[in-house]
């Protein structure tokens, strides 16, 4: 009599059992002989399924090429790779900023990229020595000051960074320490002024009793309702803000100083070294670099998140000036990597606990 | 089926049942009960691993780490606050629908575990979208730091307490309280010092369940930003893309994990007693009398007010532009996979765990101890370590089940076994063995015994252990990121997915799913394995 309770779970098994067998196999049957038919590659992407999902299924539309995507936060996929090695059933990695590529580039785990892809973007959106092993940017993400404009005269702003210590702005600036782009800014600093210029400037920016925020999102709000009068931030948070809340007194100044207050960064991606890649494979993960960097999809980033495309004749995002007029940068994305030092950097400035 | 005499009651230097440590466990038990606790190892393994590769330097570097101590401390603070006051809360509501005539005890007690079924990154988001610009408690300052991650994380993982401590009240020997009445006690403070001194075992245990769930958890104490050792092995992973510091860190979490089984250990001996002959048909009923209703609206307001606050939260943000749409066919794939590899992972659980129960019910020693410790840690660690760990063996010894479901389940168990083992562990000790060996002086076989006689009492505890399991799978995030087959979508990961770009509105609709999904569970199994 007991045994009619048993029977429920075990039916529920077996039912799961049946439903995730239908649903994406057990197994991986779809690796053998079909794959040869027509081409089939996994990506990991860092970006987010509701923006790049779009993009993948056009590609899959236009070359036939089926795309597998694991989604995930970049550093967690990072690291999985990592792992994996060589192992990895990754084609090709999506990433959301240049320090996870720059890591995985360092352990050897990309494949070198044609010469037809690496020519589509400006150099400084390339890592170094792509044609031995790297990535390649496919958005720009560009670090901005926004402002209250009915607080502040644009002609007044600061040029460069050590602008944003003069005593007008005292207790006037919002920055997000515990935010990645703000991170990556300072480690741009690192690389090009060395640590301790850098944090100097982070010890004066506490001492000017800036304010700081959660994330850029917070940032850019203390910033229209006039908490603040300018805010450290990438450039894609007031665009958006402004899109969803038109008339908000909020602008972006771009800095164009030769300091990382003008740093670009960007999402990007690179072709995965891998035990099972055939010619077929890494043909078809180049064709997904080649479609991302394409006048319809770098469009479509501009028009979705706001960030600059990275190849010439498609129209910066609303309300931005063109990718040229924006960084001076001579920066080397690949060199902002080490943020763990940055971290160590900006707790002993006290901006971070 | 009178057992004959009085209750014993009776203090064993470990509050053990005497009879049974005096036999030998069945090889076949020893080894099947040791599988589960060799599965959980294997991410301290990795561990091991990582964080010796580089030499003993990194290791060094971040355990001089400034701050750590002050980390550690606040973690294991926030393990203690959140696991006393889940226990509190628990006991008040497993004593209202268990022990008292409660109107509608069924409703009562499936609304009291009911916030298992919202995951504490979305109670999280929610309080934060409250209390910010435009929210209902806009105003009232941000609600963030230990205070608000205790608070939350108490709301919602109560039942993790709640479910254990109501099976145990459920079943309180009547005639305890009637000899405590006999020995001059009389009135509501003796019954209730004899339901929890009976309930006791099941008190540490959940306590000690909410306080390593409490060492794991990420999302909510990143969201609310109260920094614990897990936030920090999450931020290493981040940050140095080594894998050696975040290794290390994992390791001090694995030491606290033990720290937390020692207290369980300590409080479960010092107030533990058992009755000698146990009850399988107990259970008390006090009078509420004026209180009935007072006591049901009570029930409610902790059960489900939260839950409600966290569902019309998220059916506002329903109302934004954008807020029904961007996730579109995805929501129904990813409901029917999320729920399937629940529920797999949940009746993979039970099966495991059920031999190193009865190892540790029946035969407690230092096999079962072990299990127990494993099956812990593995519970407490973040999601991501257990991912990787889990790759890192899988690619090297099984590279076919790599990216398959099977691991994807199999992380499911290391994670989430502790609950399982905990809920059969508990009803399994509340369960007569008397009768076990009556049937086998009857000629029944020591299986036959087991299945025939002891199976049937333990229906609360099998349900109460797929439950948890099946709960905490439909919500885990990182394991199912990084194990499932690739191209598949679960609801977890479309919530993650949204709330990750700001984009609110869209995380509102597979959040909603997810909840909706998880509720019909626990409303499911409420029904159907007499939880009630």
């Amino acid at each position: 009599m007991g045994y009619r309770r048993y029977a429920f779970a075990v039916i529920a098994g077996i039912a799961a059992v049946f439903v995730l067998s239908m649903h994406a196999g057990f197994g991986r049957a779809e690796d053998g002989a079909a794959a040869q038919a027509a081409p089939s590659i996994t990506v990991y992407s860092g970006r987010s399924r509701q923006l790049v999902a779009p993009v993948f299924e056009a590609f899959e539309r236009e070359t036939g090429i089926r795309v597998r995507v694991r989604y995930g936060g970049t550093a967690e996929l990072a690291a999985l790779l990592l792992e994996e090695g060589d192992r990895t059933p990754a084609d090709l990695f999506l990433a959301q900023d240049a320090g996870a590529l720059a890591a995985l580039k360092r352990a050897g785990r990309f494949r070198p990229l044609p010469s037809a892809l690496r020519q589509r973007v400006e150099p400084r959106f390339v890592s170094r020595d792509a044609e031995r092993g790297g990535w390649i940017g496919v958005s720009g993400r560009a670090r901005a000051v926004v402002y209250n404009t009915d607080l502040v005269d644009p002609a007044a702003l600061p040029a460069t960074l050590g602008g944003v210590l003069d005593s007008v702005w005292a207790g006037k600036v919002g920055y997000p320490p515990s935010n990645a782009s703000f991170q990556a800014m300072v480690s741009a600093m690192r690389a090009r002024d060395g640590d301790e210029k850098t944090i100097e400037w982070l010890r004066a920016l506490r001492a000017s009793a800036a304010k700081t925020y959660a994330n850029n999102t917070e940032t850019v709000r203390a910033v229209a309702s006039g908490e603040v009068a300018i805010g450290l931030v990438n450039h894609y948070y007031a665009l958006r803000m402004l899109a969803e809340t038109p008339g908000l007194p909020v602008s972006n100044f771009y800095m164009r100083g030769d300091d990382a207050g003008s740093l670009v960064n960007i999402a990007g991606a690179g072709v995965m070294r891998r035990r099972g890649g055939t010619d077929a494979t890494h043909e078809a993960a180049e064709k997904l670099i080649a479609f991302l960097l394409s006048e319809q999809t770098q469009a479509y980033f501009a028009a979705e998140t706001f960030e600059f495309p990275l190849i010439a004749g498609v129209e910066p995002p609303a309300g931005a000036p063109a990718l040229r007029e924006v960084g001076a940068g001579s920066m080397d994305l690949g060199e902002l990597s080490d943020l763990e030092g940055t971290l160590r950097l900006m707790s002993r400035a006290g901006v971070l606990p | 089926m009178d057992t004959g005499g009085a209750a014993v009651l009776r203090t064993g230097e470990s509050g053990r049942f005497l009879p049974e440590r005096t036999r030998r466990a069945p090889v076949a038990l020893v080894i099947g009960g040791s599988v589960v606790g060799v599965l959980a190892a294997l991410p301290v393994v990795y561990l091991l691993v990582r964080a010796f590769e580089a030499g003993g330097g990194e290791l060094f570097e971040t355990l001089r780490r400034p701050g750590l101590l002050v980390l550690v401390l606040r973690t294991a603070a926030l393990a203690g606050v959140v696991a006393g006051a889940s226990v509190a809360i628990a006991f008040a509501l497993a004593v209202l629908t268990a022990a008292t005539d409660l109107p509608m005890r069924r409703l009562s007690s499936v609304v009291s575990v009911l916030p298992l079924a919202v995951p504490c990154y979305v109670g999280a988001s929610a309080v934060v979208g409250l209390s910010g610009p435009g929210g209902v408690f806009e105003g009232m300052g941000a609600v963030r730091g230990f205070w608000a991650a205790a608070i939350v994380l108490t709301l919602f993982i109560f039942p993790l307490a709640y479910l254990p401590l109501r099976a145990s009240i459920s079943r309180v020997d009547p005639r305890l309280i009637d000899a405590a009445r006999s020995l001059g006690e009389s009135g509501l403070g003796a019954t209730l010092r004899v339901i929890l001194a009976w309930s006791w075992p099941a008190c540490v245990g959940g306590g000690v369940l909410v306080g390593l769930y409490t060492l794991g958890e990420f999302g909510a104490v990143t969201m609310l930003r109260c920094d614990t050792l897990t936030a920090v092995i999450y931020e290493q992973y981040r940050s140095s893309f080594s894998r050696t510091g975040a290794a290390v860190s994992s390791l001090l979490l694995v030491v606290l994990v033990l720290a937390c089984l020692g207290v369980g250990g300590l409080l479960r001996r010092r107030g533990s007693w058992s009755s000698g002959r146990g009850s399988s048909r107990g259970g008390v009923t006090l009078k509420l009398g004026a209180w009935r209703w007072p006591a049901f609206a009570l029930v409610m307001l902790i059960g489900a007010g939260p839950v409600l606050l966290v569902v019309l939260t998220l059916l506002s943000w329903l109302g934004y532009e954008g807020g029904a749409g961007g996730v579109g066919g995805g929501l129904w794939s990813g409901a029917a996979t999320s729920a399937s590899v629940a529920i797999a992972a949940g009746v993979a659980c039970v099966l495991m765990t059920a031999p190193a129960a009865v190892l540790a019910a029946r035969y407690p020693g230092r096999v079962s101890g072990l299990v127990e410790r494993a099956v812990s840690t593995g519970f407490a660690l973040p999601g991501i370590v257990v991912a990787l760990g889990l790759a890192f063996f899988a690619l090297r010894a099984t590279p076919f089940a790599y990216q398959t479901w099977g691991l994807v389940v199999a992380a499911f168990v290391v994670l989430f076994a502790a609950q399982s083992l905990m809920a059969l562990r508990a009803s399994l000790e509340r369960s007569p063995v008397r009768l076990e060996e009556a049937a086998r002086t009857l000629g029944r076989g020591p299986v036959g015994a087991f299945v025939g006689v002891t199976l049937p009492g333990l229906a609360p505890g099998i349900g109460a252990a797929w439950v948890l399991v099946t709960l905490s799978a439909m919500k885990e995030l990182p394991a199912m990121l990084l194990l499932s087959p690739a191209g598949s979508v679960s609801l977890a990961e479309l919530v993650w997915s949204s709330t990750r770009e700001a984009m609110f509105a869209s995380a509102a609709a597979p959040g909603l799913a997810l909840i909706g999904v998880s509720a019909g569970l626990v409303w499911l199994v409420a029904m159907r394995e007499g939880l009630t």
